[in-house]
């Protein structure tokens, strides 16, 4: 049985089909690739999964528990976090702190909170910056951070919305590192959104193409960067041309 | 160093709060159970106002039911106020649950709950008018029974300052209790990014529930209480949205971010209106008014987060520069 079973999404805004009946299934452990030009629907899909977004149809299930209708806080307590492509960390607080109101929901006390926060923080490289100020982060310190809180969530798919984008190639590297880590030693599954294909084409199992809301092809990258389907979406070149 | 300095100001704030009565002076111990009964009533707002970030101007229907609760109960059935202190506070967290249900659930918050709770306040007034039983326009007055220890009613004010001061440190230890916990921390991210706290599984009905409810139940307090010494409640005086606002002004001004906020506010804000109204109340009409307008004015623009935040700031920024001098004389002596 797959982890996340996605059944016949679709989320209408007036006229514009932004997600229009997406289905798909994501295994246990995978790193799934959520590509498609921009406008294709892909943070909307992102929204919907998390309940950010209420669905206009559809289903999807985490090990077999339906997560339609719930809030945002349900979903995530179920087992489904997102990060947020504009990267909303809570200023006010430290990293250690951010990282505590992640971890907070399913902590008995403050001090477990802590500990499972410490452990996030570890985990994305980010101990010893525990006690800055959001402010004095770099931006691939802040991806990380965004990092720490999904998994201080203890949520087992984590949705990330171009982690990666604005960042230098060695800190695409720590981030493609940070995320074999988690999901070797805490056992994650992913879903990726992002621009840069090298790094997606690279760390994905499998490659999920948006096209106007629709799935226009799903595989292992290298047939998707073979597909005619996908190479026109992208290039704009006719399949048999 | 620090920690002596605490102790000190502790035990000289406690033989002050505990030693005032002896002080003889009615005037002044007057002044003081108005200044805590405001401290308190603006602790209990804090806990949704300050904490969670929801402004409350309706906490009024619950002082209201405190104050009718534990007052009709009295009247009517000649029910100890001691037991109708916390029938009142049961009705005020049901109350509490209702509302919290039509605006945290119903994503009415913000300014919403402010217009909403204040509506509901409007109406609670007009209900209770339109109640015979309840007193309608005139209100109840409570018979006056000399000092009866079972009707909570004493010819010396020194008792009710005590309770009053009493209840202020409960609440103020409420609050921190809250804020140190699991529940401050969600509010704290939730106050400052709700769909960030909400995507990382904090959940938002449930904690402002919480805090929205226990507000009320320490306002539905504070009500009975006020009933028990004024021992005259009427719906305008009790709903007026005038009170509501009068209850938040000493957690803006002092500070929401601390139990000493709303206490340094409410003694700050008591001191300047009572001694405008001496100085001018009976000379020039409206001027204490516009005196108190405008300290409030000036300190909310001078210290933005309130008192307590700016002290805490300069403070930081003192020990700070202090530290850098010291720094600098030993490197001096080093080099010397």
């Amino acid at each position: 049985m797959p982890l996340l079973d996605v059944a016949h999404l679709s989320k209408r805004f007036g006229g514009l089909l932004a997600v229009n009946d997406v289905t798909f299934q994501v295994e246990a452990g995978q790193i799934l690739g959520v590509i498609g030009p921009n406008g294709a629907g892909k943070s909307t899909l992102f929204a919907a999964l998390t309940g950010f977004v209420p669905p206009s149809s559809g289903q999807w299930m985490l090990d077999g528990k339906p997560l339609q209708g719930l809030s945002p806080e349900a979903i995530c307590r179920a087992g489904v976090v997102r990060t947020f492509q504009i990267m909303q960390p809570f200023w006010s607080m430290s990293v250690l702190e951010n990282a505590m109101v992640a971890a907070v929901h399913r902590a008995r006390s403050r001090a477990h909170a802590h500990q499972l926060a410490s452990e996030a923080l570890e985990c994305v490289g980010l101990t010893a910056k525990q006690h800055a100020t959001i402010g004095s982060l770099t931006i691939a310190d802040k991806k990380a951070l965004e990092m720490a809180k999904a998994c201080a969530s203890g949520a087992r798919v984590v949705l990330l919305d171009e982690v990666m984008a604005g960042l230098r190639p060695s800190e695409v590297d720590r981030v493609v590192d940070t995320i074999l880590t988690l999901r070797k030693e805490r056992q994650l599954t992913f879903l990726i959104v992002e621009h840069l294909m090298d790094a997606v084409m690279a760390l994905s199992d499998e490659i999920l193409v948006l096209n106007f809301g629709a799935v226009l092809a799903k595989g292992k990258p290298s047939a998707i960067q073979r597909d005619p389907h996908v190479l026109e979406a992208y290039l704009g070149v006719a399949a048999d041309a | 160093m620090v920690a002596r300095n605490r102790v000190v100001l502790w035990v000289v704030l406690a033989v002050v709060a505990i030693g005032l009565p002896w002080l003889n002076n009615s005037f002044i111990l007057t002044t003081a159970i108005a200044a805590l009964y405001l401290a308190y009533q603006a602790l209990a707002w804090n806990l949704t106002g300050g904490l969670a970030g929801q402004f409350s101007l309706g906490n009024t229907i619950f002082i209201g039911a405190g104050a009718y609760a534990s007052t009709y109960l009295f009247i009517t059935f000649g029910v100890s106020p001691w037991i109708g202190i916390w029938v009142g506070a049961l009705i005020a967290v049901m109350l509490a649950y209702l509302i919290g249900l039509i605006t945290f659930r119903l994503n009415l918050r913000g300014l919403y709950f402010a217009m909403v709770t204040l509506a509901l306040a409007e109406m609670a007034q007009v209900l209770v008018e339109n109640v015979p039983a309840l007193g309608g326009a005139y209100g109840l007055l409570i018979p006056v029974r000399g000092t009866d220890i079972a009707a909570m009613q004493f010819e010396s004010r020194s008792v009710y300052y005590y309770i009053v001061l009493a209840m202020v440190v409960v609440a103020a230890m409420l609050m921190t209790v809250i804020q140190r916990g699991r529940v401050g921390l969600m509010l704290d991210g939730l106050r400052e990014n709700e769909n960030a706290a909400r995507a990382v599984g904090v959940p938002v009905v449930r904690n402002m529930q919480l805090v929205f409810a226990l507000s009320a139940f320490l306002a539905a307090i504070g009500g009975s209480f006020m009933a028990q010494y004024t021992l005259f409640i009427d719906p305008k005086s009790t709903f007026a949205w005038t009170e509501a606002v009068l209850f938040l002004l000493p957690a803006i001004v002092g500070g929401t971010r601390h139990w000493s906020g709303p206490i340094i506010g409410a003694f700050l804000l008591e001191v300047v209106s009572d001694s405008a109204r001496l100085a001018f109340g009976a000379s020039v009409k409206g001027l204490p008014q516009i005196i108190f307008g405008i300290v409030v004015i000036l300190v909310v623009m001078r210290t933005r987060g309130g008192i307590v935040e700016w002290c805490a700031v300069w403070l930081r920024r003192h020990r700070l520069l202090a530290a850098a001098h010291t720094t600098v004389a030993e490197e001096r002596n080093a080099s010397a």
